[in-house]
């Protein structure tokens, strides 16, 4: 891909997920407030089931901890349940009209990461001013690496997604429940990992939403916990998206006759 | 192999198609055999079976030139046009094509609900690669050519069908291509928008641009295209003129509907045959309006077939409406003259009836003629499912003398002049009965 191609696919992506966006601010009557108002009622509802009833911790740190994490989860399951379904959804399109429809994937993902972005940073915002770091400026250094990371890793999962959504339908109904449940077992909950049943254990380390939450209280941890999670995080990313990307070239060649 | 201009040295607009065979999954359990169909992009030995949509197709299109696609439905056009216009790889051959296509396959398809039509324009654009500035400056233009006026601004969801085609054919020609193909995307619409279409692809045409047009609209197909591509069970069985083409795509439908099923066993015996006639009594396929014409249907039967009701039936080939009918009876100003008879007896032997008609008003199009023969009935109602329709018994082609006659049609009275009607019957003894 030459740079003006890139260029022309960002200006694209760009002006769909604007477009998106436009869409979904005149789709209810508070509009684009939902983008703050829904993680907040979110993370408030799982604090409340999860932590409060249950006599936990409700310290600001976990509090904006949980808000962050439960952030990093919901934006990575929903990207990946609407890409199981969204070459099925978008067939006419695909059937008749030329263009190159791996861009549905990235425009569906850059219109909930631009959401994500905005409540990631109302978040960040509240933790560097209500939890004393003294490290702060390697946080603002290393969290954009962490974020472009998390970009191209969700990118990987929505493309392969949607190859695999086409061959195995069903995941679309069996997901969200179970990914829900592993939410509950992750770290944003489940602080004490050695307290964990192994079985659990071995859950949240073969799942890489959980390493997902993890790399970024890494990064947002970043004097404790070292430099090379985001970096590593950044790697990985780069080896997953050019695997996706190869999926994309050899499936959707034929997803046209397919779906 | 779909290759793109860029990499070979194949001209602007110009497309080659060689040896192109494509081929769809056959679907008993839609989930199974598509897992089985992905899985078969990596290990073709999963693949579920096939059905081949087209048949090593191969021709080439120069620059500028106009092609009509014709066809049954289900010869493969809509998937030849896939193929070329990259939005399906052939399973085998290759395709190459010059320059930007701008392929407008559906009506709407694409275009989002809750979007506006300006919206939806910018989308379209975007997805077809246009820049953001390029589509601003054409939008002005489709607003104009589309006649949505404030209607524009509104969401797509509130836009009539008639006003989504609009929308649709709008941007599609719209946009700066060397190829534009288009499939069946004219049939919608009123008729004013209609017309409009057809002059916007002349001017299309007129431009230089290659145009790849699918429709079953042969009217229009002779209008617009120089070349015909006919396609059969996904074979290109006729590469070529595009009149030469038009008859044979036409025969091939007359074929089909002559092996129709005869209604009624009674009258398997009885031969039919339908010749049109100039004033000089010479065979004619292709008539010109106003010129005079006669009708002549023979029938020959092996036993007396009693008193029967015969009528002819003119439909248009394009789409298969009622333009005449004539019986045995002549009308005048679509009122019948009473005293006139509407049925005959058919004796054993030959009984031709010719109906002459003092000048030709069909518009311009193809034509077919059915004949209907089977046992005297009420006029009002009569039973057509005891006698048997012989469809396509003759077929024409009606041309315009006039230019200013161009692109008038419809139903019309067909005058006549007379009917007359002469048997000789089976062991040569000959009667007469004419009006």
């Amino acid at each position: 891909m030459t740079i003006g191609e890139f260029t022309r696919a960002a200006r694209l992506t760009l002006s769909l997920a604007r477009h998106e966006i436009a869409v979904q601010r005149k789709e209810s009557f508070l509009g684009l407030v939902w983008i703050v108002l829904w993680p907040v009622i979110q993370a408030g509802g799982f604090l409340f089931a999860f932590n409060l009833i249950r006599g936990g911790s409700s310290g600001i740190d976990t509090v904006l901890s949980t808000y962050i994490g439960v952030l990093v989860w919901t934006t990575a399951s929903s990207i990946l349940v609407s890409n199981l379904s969204i070459l099925k959804s978008n067939r006419e399109m695909i059937t008749h009209v030329v263009f190159s429809f791996s861009i549905l994937s990235v425009v569906d993902l850059t219109v909930k990461y631009l959401f994500f972005l905005i409540q990631f940073c109302i978040g960040l915002a509240l933790w560097l001013l209500l939890i004393p770091n003294e490290h702060w400026y390697l946080v603002l250094i290393y969290l954009p690496i962490y974020l472009l990371a998390f970009y191209l890793v969700l990118l990987a999962m929505a493309w392969t997604a949607s190859i695999v959504g086409v061959a195995l339908p069903d995941l679309s109904f069996f997901l969200p429940p179970v990914l829900t449940l592993l939410l509950v077992l992750s770290p944003v909950f489940q602080r004490d990992a050695d307290a964990l049943p192994w079985l659990v254990r071995v859950f949240n380390e073969l799942n890489p939403l959980s390493t997902w939450v993890d790399v970024l209280y890494s990064t947002i941890g970043v004097a404790t916990t070292g430099l090379h999670a985001p970096i590593l995080f950044l790697a990985l990313s780069i080896v997953a998206v050019t695997a996706a990307h190869f999926l994309v070239k050899v499936f959707y060649r034929e997803m046209a006759k397919v779906i | 192999m779909l290759m793109r201009g860029k990499q070979t040295t194949i001209p602007s607009g110009a497309i080659q198609v060689q040896d192109v065979v494509l081929e769809y999954p056959v679907y008993r359990s839609v989930v199974r055999d598509r897992f089985r169909a992905l899985l078969g992009v990596v290990m073709p030995s999963l693949m579920p079976p096939v059905r081949r949509v087209l048949d090593r197709v191969s021709f080439a299109i120069k620059p500028g030139e106009v092609v009509g696609i014709v066809g049954r439905n289900g010869a493969g056009k809509t998937s030849l046009l896939k193929v070329v216009s990259g939005l399906v790889s052939p399973t085998d051959g290759m395709v190459r094509v010059g320059g930007r296509i701008m392929a407008l396959l559906a009506m709407g398809i694409g275009f989002r609900p809750m979007y506006t039509g300006r919206e939806n324009l910018m989308l379209g654009g975007l997805l077809l690669g246009l820049e953001t500035r390029v589509i601003a400056n054409l939008i002005s233009d489709i607003a104009q050519f589309s006649e949505l006026g404030d209607a524009l601004d509104q969401p797509y969801f509130t836009y009539s069908s008639g006003m989504r085609s609009r929308l649709a054919f709008s941007l599609a020609t719209s946009i700066p291509a060397d190829i534009v193909i288009l499939d069946e995307t004219l049939a919608v619409g009123d008729l004013r928008f209609v017309a409009k279409c057809y002059q916007r692809l002349k001017e299309i045409r007129d431009s230089g641009k290659t145009v790849l047009f699918v429709s079953h609209n042969l009217g229009e197909v002779a209008r617009l295209t120089s070349r015909v591509l006919v396609l059969e069970s996904g074979r290109l069985t006729l590469d070529g003129d595009v009149f030469e083409g038009l008859k044979k795509y036409e025969e091939s439908l007359a074929e089909e509907s002559l092996t129709a099923p005869i209604i009624s066993p009674e009258l398997k015996d009885v031969d039919v045959s339908l010749v049109v006639r100039n004033g000089q009594g010479q065979p004619l396929k292709v008539i010109e309006l106003g010129q005079r014409v006669s009708i002549e249907l023979t029938i020959v039967v092996q036993q007396d077939l009693g008193e029967s009701f015969v009528f002819l039936r003119m439909m248009s080939m394009e789409n298969n409406q009622l333009y005449a009918y004539l019986s045995l009876k002549r009308w005048e100003t679509l009122r019948e003259i009473p005293e006139e008879r509407d049925s005959l007896h058919i004796a054993a032997g030959e009984t031709t009836i010719t109906w002459t008609l003092p000048y030709w008003i069909c518009g311009e199009g193809s034509y077919f003629i059915d004949a209907y023969v089977g046992p005297a009935c009420a006029p009002d109602a009569p039973d057509l499912s005891r006698g048997r329709f012989w469809r396509h018994a003759v077929r024409l082609r009606s041309v315009y003398s006039n230019a200013y006659l161009k692109g008038a049609c419809g139903l019309a009275e067909m005058p006549v002049e007379s009917v007359t009607m002469k048997t000789v019957t089976a062991p040569g003894r000959r009667s007469g009965d004419s009006r």
